[in-house]
């Protein structure tokens, strides 16, 4: 990749790929099964925008489809906290 | 995208029913083999989003070739399932075994099938890259199937985090 393009999609790649590794040493390690519940479904729901914002760029254009995407990720995400907290 | 909405809210729904049973089940899977799909299909969406830019700045001959490029890495993930679900065979594990089973084989299955059509789907628009139909449509057509590929990528973030992550034991 070369340019101002791969630069930011190589650092947002790079922040994915964290939070993944992130999400797993959270999971895998001491923290409260809740917590960890937790912290797994709110990364995805983190991963989801930074792939809606900079891969699929819609933060630059289709402003209707950026907000489905957003509610969508908002909705799945609060919905399984909901069961989980229960 | 709804479906798969729907579809997790009958996991969480049954999980909160048989969280001892889900929790057994989901220990049997391999964190590593899910981490190692995410990463392969994170990487695969990067590579599309690289190429959807070069196509944007009328660089067609790259975009094809990171759209390519894309496909390959994106590949490994459908090996990555397979050879997991061989082993889960193997291992005499099946959609019947118990309720959590069925919901992974028939999460990680559709998804599959989805995974398989922005796979072809990008490599048409590979080919389709240095076609000569006009340029707005070669760009429409791509930034479709890139939607459709992120959408994908979108979907197994959160059935990694549902199947591989959800626990309720220390």
């Amino acid at each position: 990749m070369s340019g101002g393009h791969g630069k930011e999609i190589a650092l947002v790649w790079l922040a994915l790929v964290a939070i993944s590794m992130i999400s797993v040493l959270i999971v895998e390690g001491a923290a409260s099964p809740l917590v960890a519940s937790t912290a797994a479904v709110l990364l995805a729901a983190v991963k989801a925008h930074f792939v809606v914002s900079h891969f699929m760029e819609v933060k630059r254009q289709h402003k209707p489809l950026r907000l489905i995407l957003s509610a969508w990720t908002a909705v799945v995400s609060a919905g399984i906290l909901a069961v989980v907290w229960s | 995208m709804c479906g798969f909405a729907f579809l997790f809210g009958l996991f969480v729904a049954a999980r909160f029913d048989a969280e001892d049973l889900f929790d057994a089940s989901r220990r049997q899977l391999s964190v590593g083999f899910g981490l190692a799909n995410t990463i392969i299909l994170l990487s695969s969406g990067a590579l599309v989003a690289y190429a959807c830019r070069l196509a944007r700045a009328g660089e067609w001959g790259r975009s094809a070739r990171w759209t390519l490029a894309a496909v390959a890495v994106g590949g490994a993930f459908g090996v990555c399932k397979v050879l997991e679900w061989t082993l889960k065979a193997r291992a005499g594990i099946t959609p019947t075994t118990n309720e959590y089973f069925g919901y992974y084989f028939a999460l990680t299955g559709i998804h599959f099938l989805h995974y398989l059509i922005g796979l072809v789907a990008l490599l048409i628009i590979a080919k389709c890259a240095r076609s000569s139909a006009s340029e707005s449509d070669r760009l429409r057509w791509l930034e479709m199937g890139a939607a459709y590929w992120h959408m994908v990528d979108l979907l197994w973030f959160f059935i990694f985090a549902l199947l591989y992550l959800l626990r309720s034991q220390p």
